[in-house]
């Protein structure tokens, strides 16, 4: 095979076993790779009932057929799990250089089930596979596991692990790759920690092979001779100053950055925050994910006392989930903070929005300082950074945190408080002004995730066009087809923010007509852009039909009260909220479910899910 | 006459008239975004996104008096 390397690895935990088995070109081709994959096999072999911290749950890693390619940003992998956090699906993305690793050591998916009896890690030295005692490294940091682990295998190596809060099985835990790199959401750490599974470690050799490398090349220079041209005329802000100093002041000036726990659309102290604040205090270098033209990534370091450290970070959403969210408007507070989650092994996002939502619930009084083991209020940066640490391993209060916002506002009698969907915590982008954004939340098979469609690029700037952010009707169409190709993108190992720009129709309709001639020049299958666009709706309702057995339905594709009752009082959004309801109405429509919101016999047929 | 706020965000706060990011223009009253853009020579080759107080704009966008117009090149990001 081209592209994909045709191979997949099966660890069963509980014998200590590995064993190959080859990749289904058909089953490829249906479902490109990476997330399509993922979803094929839990969908195949998993029980979506099952507890997600038992050895019961699959827990999958999966890099797509572009992967590991020289195509722009080809640098993406997925963990596909049922999420601890959400009881859902989860599709966790992350960049860096493991995945091309995993390519490259010739497997496009690993399949890890049941349960060591005791700490592993698992060893991929080009063709040799095994699993190691991994003791000595339980209990240690995310840096120190990797250089622990780079020593007694191989300097090149590429290390995907988890952190304390992997083993203790904080319910956002990450799974952190390259030291800095975050397959964050739901908490994919902890299951990995339920599997007693501290590591995996990576060595391949070669180049992906293509099939057809002289089209590839072809397309390369036409892609790339675009992109620098328009970087020459002006750089992407976004190598300029990260995401965080792209979205902060987005958000912000369209009255959509969630502040004081989704209280306010508007923070008084975004300046003191955004990117261009962390490119002249603490930025060292800007780093890339492998294949990556724009290098997004931040390494900093921070010496101000008590907030001392280095790596990378924040990103935007990081920024405004321990910045904006929580009121906190010292930038070397929540750079610290986020050291921390990457040392842990813990999700920003979740980290801050639980933390914003014990702020609310202490201001209201429903959490008292006994409980909490001290006050809580709303900006104190000290405190974000005590608590950041005691829930990582679990401490003190930190142990209530670790189970995530949803699960803290239910306990304290006001779950209503709790800025989540399918529990899981929302992203930087308010709804309220956003009407597609809040249908995607509400719909995205993970939960409060924007990457299932990033619908704040068209709706709050205008890519790849404008749409009105404030008109519902109409907005399934389009919310339908975005998730739709996002899913092509993530299963073909491509990240959002190159190919939004330089490989999708540049209309509203975002066919996804870079990625067919990629994926083409790469695999050799012969896609036509019915087939592609096909396979992402085909992931999408796999998906959905995951959850459906798991017991979701339409009560599920919810928002939080608040986001639906309270409008904004004041900026460009005021006295909007989220038509949810009647978005949903559509959508359902749109995409041939009933009104349950389960997918129907016949579009699982048209589909080939049944 | 009216007065706006224009923010030239990142690298294209080069081409503000005054050096900086954040710059006070006078207009014609009812000026449009595609005169403000005229008038501060801002180069056709360079892609850019507007939006005047947090809202959308296109060329033919009015302007009104203590209007807030934030331009950037289009990214997608975060």
């Amino acid at each position: 095979m081209y592209g994909w390397r045709g191979r997949i690895l099966r660890v069963d935990l509980a014998r200590g076993e590995c064993k190959e088995e080859n990749l289904d070109p058909q089953v490829a081709k249906d479902y490109i790779g990476g997330r399509g994959l993922g979803i094929y096999y839990l969908n195949k072999e998993a029980n979506p009932k099952c507890d997600p911290l038992s050895p019961e749950n699959m827990l999958i890693m999966a890099a797509g057929p572009l992967t590991g390619t020289s195509a722009p940003t080809a640098a993406r992998y997925m963990v596909m799990t049922k999420g601890p956090l959400t009881g859902a699906v989860t599709c966790s993305n992350s960049g860096g250089h493991f995945p091309k690793e995993l390519k490259l050591a010739s497997f496009d998916v690993l399949i890890f089930t049941g349960r060591a009896s005791k700490p592993v890690y698992l060893w991929v030295n080009k063709d040799k596979t095994e699993l190691r005692p991994a003791g000595h490294l339980w209990g240690k940091t995310v840096p120190d596991t990797a250089n622990a682990l780079s020593s007694e295998t191989d300097p090149r190596a590429r290390i995907a692990c988890i952190g304390p809060a992997g083993e203790k099985l904080v319910l956002f835990a990450a799974i952190m790759n390259d030291k800095y790199r975050a397959a964050g959401r739901s908490g994919v750490g902890a299951v990995m920690g339920s599997k007693n599974l501290k590591a995996v470690v990576v060595l391949g050799e070669g180049s992906v092979p293509l099939a057809d490398k002289e089209r590839f090349n072809e397309i390369q220079e036409r892609v790339l001779t675009k992109f620098r041209n328009a970087a020459k005329a002006a750089p992407s802000p976004l190598s300029q100053h990260g995401t965080i100093g792209v979205m902060m002041p987005l958000t912000q000036k369209c009255g959509v950055l969630p502040t004081k726990n989704f209280l306010q659309g508007t923070f008084s102290g975004w300046e003191a925050i955004t990117g261009q604040t962390l490119t002249q205090k603490y930025l060292q270098k800007t780093v890339a994910c492998w294949a990556c033209p724009i290098a997004c990534g931040r390494f900093t370091r921070v010496e101000e006392p008590g907030f001392e450290g280095e790596g990378e970070g924040p990103e935007f959403e990081t920024g405004f989930a321990l910045g904006a969210l929580c009121m906190v408007d010292n930038l070397a507070a929540i750079t610290k903070a986020n050291y921390i989650c990457n040392d842990l092994g813990l999700d920003t996002m979740t980290m801050g929005g639980t933390i914003a939502c014990a702020m609310e619930l202490f201001d209201r009084g429903y959490l008292t300082e006994k409980q909490a083991g001290g006050p809580i209020k709303w900006g104190d940066a000290q405190k974000l950074i005590e608590l950041v640490k005691l829930t990582g391993y679990r401490e003190g209060f930190g142990n209530e945190l670790a189970e995530g916002s949803y699960r803290l506002a239910e306990r304290y009698g006001h779950p209503e408080l709790a800025m989540v969907s399918k529990r899981l915590e929302l992203p930087g982008y308010d709804p309220r002004g956003l009407q597609g954004t809040g249908l995607n939340y509400a719909t995205s098979p993970i939960g409060g995730s924007h990457c299932r469609a990033h619908m704040a690029y068209c709706e709050m700037v205008g890519i790849p066009k404008p749409i009105d952010p404030h008109e519902w009707k109409g907005k399934a169409r389009i919310v339908k087809l975005w998730q739709d190709v996002f899913a092509v993108i993530d299963s073909a190992g491509l990240c959002i923010f190159f190919t939004i720009r330089n490989l999708l129709q540049p209309e509203i309709e975002i066919f996804p007509e870079g990625i067919l001639e990629y994926l083409n020049a790469v695999t050799g299958a012969g896609y036509n852009m019915d087939e592609l666009v096909k396979a992402g709706e085909r992931t999408l309702n796999a998906e959905r039909m995951f959850l459906v057995k798991a017991g979701f339905s339409r009560k599920d594709d919810s928002l939080p009260h608040r986001l639906i009752h309270e409008p904004f009082s004041e900026g460009p959004a005021k006295g909007k909220v989220v038509h949810l309801e009647e978005m949903l109405e559509e959508y359902y429509e749109e995409r041939g479910w009933s009104r349950e919101g389960i997918p129907t016999d016949a579009k699982l047929k048209e589909l080939g899910l049944r | 006459m009216i007065w706006v706020d224009v923010h030239l965000f990142g690298y294209i706060a080069r081409y503000s008239p005054t050096g900086k990011e954040t710059f006070r223009l006078e207009l014609d009253s009812e000026a449009t975004i595609s005169e403000l853009l005229a008038k501060i020579q801002f180069p056709s080759e360079v892609e850019r996104v507007v939006l005047v107080n947090g809202h959308q704009a296109n060329f033919f966008t009015r302007l009104a008096d203590g209007d807030e117009v934030f331009i950037f090149v289009p990214v997608a990001g975060g």
